[in-house]
């Protein structure tokens, strides 16, 4: 696709990833949309005192709980889903299959209903939710976990170090594991505006945060009852931003890291 | 050979034909003509241009490439058969047929499967391309390009991948075709892929210029063998690997790769191992090196035995032990530099030697492999092949090894690059008496270098002798056929190799065999002495040759849709 920005002959492969970021302008705009969003939840006080009611201004202080909700819930779900990923091809055979299908199981169940039902059954908390958020998004960053680790097994390096007299750990520590983070980085991306999507439809249904905690989802509930929908806009529309920012910059991290060909 | 007097016109010719892309001139003046009944080679290093010039005599050309020149071809059909021989994936082998033949009629069909040697044909023609076999669905493609019945056939790279008895076969089937009919058949492709075995002329294909192949250098070939104590001796080594089964149960079996193999290596001598994919040789290869478990038997490193020691007692060994293996540029880290790399070998394998003597023990190193100074601070990406094998002869010779344990180390090269690391490697092994165990499947290249061979089917030794009493006397059917293979001939091996799971019982290359008999399925052949230092096993060694029933035959019945 970019090939041709791509020099072997004199960039190192993280050179070369860089460049093939920022070649992909989504992504790149992603990120300053992601960036754009923090840093009006940090002037977002400064407007706070006459204007405290103003939709505008309550969903723009939204936005930090609510990116932070997902970031926390999203990392704890890419770290149990590369866990159980990881552990399915290390230990291989019929193991993996069945964790892998149950990974695939859980994936394939409307898993978007977990915080909402944790809500209902269990009482409205924080923690809950985060729990909930990471439960519903961890399936799904197994199987790309996995899918990675597959597609990227061919070890003959791994197999040439240990030739040139170096330990198992020496190998894993200096040659596979910088080899696979990349890639993996890539494959568990998509939690994190899964577990965004997933939070702020807890919080449309009136089963996200709890009551003085604000997050996009709960305004848009909240304004769905108001009159005319007022203050729906600002909320539905920071959160579509911030959805399409997300996913555009794991396609930028996903192109970053081509399939090797042999 | 030759065609016949007068010369009849040719059938395809082309006059200065040029190619250019946006960029680059890829062929320049290009001549060429093939007569009827003639079959010609091409050809050349990867990137060369080959497929556009095929594609360019054909009259089919990619967007952005440019022909300059004419190209005279027949009122009859052209036809291309492009590289991996692509059959459409969601039609049946008959559907296809009858799209090229214009007819439904099967029993054309079946014919032209049969002339490929393709057993159970009419069966076949209800099967879709991924229910066959490699083998099977090669010799369905050039049966599709025979059945469109061209006048002149251009064959990109034909059964590249197949192995070298199954290829050779085809290729000489096609050539039998081409004669035959009067049709003209140009064969293009490495030299590694066996394309300049039955052709009646050769053109090579390098930096735009098609010409004759230039005259090659004495081929290298190996001294005298050294007498000696044996420094590595292994004894009825038996590598296996479990299928199936696991931490939930299930039903577990044992693929055994390597079976009951001995063999003895001198200082400053090779042992070459020869065999198709499949017969174990890499899996001996890493074996030895404790780079594999061994399941049982014993590796016996001047008398310690490698495969009792503990796993940092083998470390402290490799030093001595190294080992190159196939595509040198996988064998390299992506993300880190060639010097970097060779650096770090050396740090693990030679602590004692300090930074400064290391940096300068790497730029040695590189340099007699002949890289450029440059290289070090290259990544693997930004490396030729040839530069990559260079690369992993630096590694593996840089910390002075005695034993040189190589898996197809010059598979992916080009001729040129091949015989320039082998010279390199024979040279180390004078100047320094290493010993070398070299797994190829290339015949000529074992026994040119190898002093003693040993050929390896399903994982034990068919056959063992010194190189040059195999190229005299070779006593099995398939180190027969190898060698004929790497020859330019025909071998004499019928079908596709069986699959490793579902190996016939008895002699394990029984049902390929032009020998066999009843009694070959009953028990396995044991090694026998033909003379001191040559042993095989085959039941019907001592056949005479004219005994050998040279009537085609097929068994391959191994499709994976069965």
């Amino acid at each position: 696709m970019d090939a041709g920005r791509f020099d072997p002959t004199t960039d190192t492969p993280a050179q070369a990833a860089r460049r093939r970021f920022a070649a992909h302008r989504p992504a790149v705009h992603g990120v300053g949309a992601l960036a754009v969003l923090t840093v009006l939840g940090f002037v977002e006080p400064l407007l706070a005192g006459p204007f405290a009611t103003d939709p505008i201004v309550r969903a723009l202080d939204a936005g930090h709980t609510t990116l932070a909700l997902a970031l926390v819930g999203g990392t704890l779900a890419a770290i149990v889903g590369a866990g159980w990923g990881v552990l399915a091809v290390t230990i291989g055979g019929r193991a993996e299959r069945r964790l892998t299908a149950l990974a695939q199981g859980l994936a394939a169940l409307p898993l978007a209903l977990l915080p909402v039902l944790a809500g209902g059954l269990l009482g409205r908390g924080v923690d809950l939710l985060i729990l909930a958020v990471a439960a519903a998004a961890a399936p799904a960053a197994a199987l790309a976990t996995r899918t990675t680790l597959r597609a990227r097994a061919r070890r003959e390096y791994a197999m040439a170090a240990r030739a040139a007299g170096l330990t198992p750990a020496m190998v894993l520590w200096r040659h596979t594991i910088p080899n696979l983070a990349g890639p993996l980085l890539a494959a568990v991306w998509p939690v994190l505006p899964r577990a965004l999507a997933v939070e702020s439809f807890a919080g449309v249904v009136g089963l996200g945060a709890p009551a003085p905690v604000d997050t996009w989802g709960t305004l848009i509930g909240g304004a769905l009852t108001a009159p005319f929908g007022a203050g729906l806009l600002a909320p539905a529309l920071l959160l579509a931003a911030a959805l399409a920012a997300l996913n555009a910059v794991g396609d930028g991290v996903a192109a970053s890291f081509p399939e090797e060909r042999p | 050979m030759s065609a016949p007097e007068p010369l009849p016109e040719p059938l395809l010719a082309a006059e200065g034909l040029a190619i250019h892309s946006a960029s680059a001139i890829i062929v320049r003046d290009a001549s060429l003509a093939v007569r009827p009944a003639e079959v010609l080679a091409i050809t050349g290093p990867n990137g060369a241009g080959k497929s556009l010039l095929l594609r360019a005599l054909a009259g089919l050309m990619p967007d952005g490439v440019r022909v300059e020149g004419g190209v005279h071809r027949p009122p009859g059909r052209v036809v291309l058969l492009p590289q991996g021989g692509p059959l459409t994936p969601h039609q049946t082998l008959g559907a296809q047929f009858a799209e090229v033949t214009g007819t439904p009629a099967e029993g054309r069909a079946v014919l032209w499967l049969e002339r490929l040697h393709v057993s159970q044909a009419a069966r076949r023609l209800h099967l879709y391309p991924h229910q066959l076999s490699e083998g099977v669905r090669w010799r369905a493609a050039l049966a599709l390009a025979l059945a469109a019945e061209p006048r002149v056939l251009l064959a990109d790279a034909p059964a590249a991948g197949l192995d070298p008895t199954v290829r050779a076969r085809l290729l000489a089937l096609l050539a039998d075709w081409a004669r035959e009919t009067g049709a003209a058949l140009i064969l293009a492709g490495h030299t590694r892929d066996g394309v300049a075995g039955p052709a009646d002329r050769l053109l090579a294909l390098e930096n735009g210029r098609l010409a004759p192949p230039p005259v090659s250098a004495e081929p290298v070939t190996a001294g005298p063998p050294p007498g000696g104590a044996p420094v590595l001796s292994v004894r009825d080594l038996r590598v296996t690997f479990p299928l199936g089964g696991g931490l939930f149960g299930g039903r577990a079996s044992t693929l055994v790769a390597v079976d009951g193999v001995s063999f003895d290596v001198a200082a400053g001598e090779t042992v070459a191992l020869l065999g198709e994919s499949g017969s174990g040789k890499s899996v001996l290869a890493r074996a030895i090196l404790r780079l594999l478990p061994g399941a049982g038997g014993r590796v016996l490193w001047l008398g310690r035995d490698l495969l009792a020691m503990g796993e940092e007692d083998v470390r402290h060994l490799r030093h001595a032990l190294q080992a190159l293996f196939p595509h040198p540029r996988a064998t390299f880290d992506p993300r880190r530099t060639i010097g970097a790399q060779v650096a770090e070998a050396l740090a693990a394998l030679a602590p004692e030697v300090d930074e400064a003597k290391r940096r300068a023990r790497v730029d040695e190193a590189l340099a007699d492999a002949g890289l450029p100074a440059v290289a070090a601070d290259r990544c693997p990406a930004g490396l030729t092949d040839g530069e990559a094998a260079r690369a992993g002869f630096a590694r593996a010779l840089a910390p002075a090894p005695r034993l040189l344990v190589c898996d197809e180390p010059l598979a992916t090269l080009d001729a040129t690059d091949r015989e320039d690391l082998l010279a390199h490697l024979l040279h180390h092994q004078r100047a320094d008496s290493l010993s070398i165990v070299f797994a190829t499947e290339d015949a000529d290249a074992a026994c040119r270098i190898g002093h003693r061979v040993l050929v390896l089917l399903a994982g034990r030794v068919v056959e063992e002798a010194p190189a040059g009493v195999l190229t005299q006397d070779a006593r099995h059917p398939y180190t027969r056929a190898l060698l004929a293979a790497a020859g330019g001939g025909r071998p004499d091996l019928a079908g596709d190799p069986p699959p490793a799971l579902r190996l016939p019982t008895g002699c394990a290359a029984r049902l390929r065999c032009p020998r066999a008999r009843d009694f070959c399925a009953q028990e396995a052949p044991h090694l026998e002495t033909v003379r001191p230092g040559h042993r095989v096993a085959c039941h019907y060694w001592d056949a005479d040759a004219g005994e050998w029933d040279a009537g085609e035959w097929d068994a391959g019945e191994w499709d994976a849709g069965e």
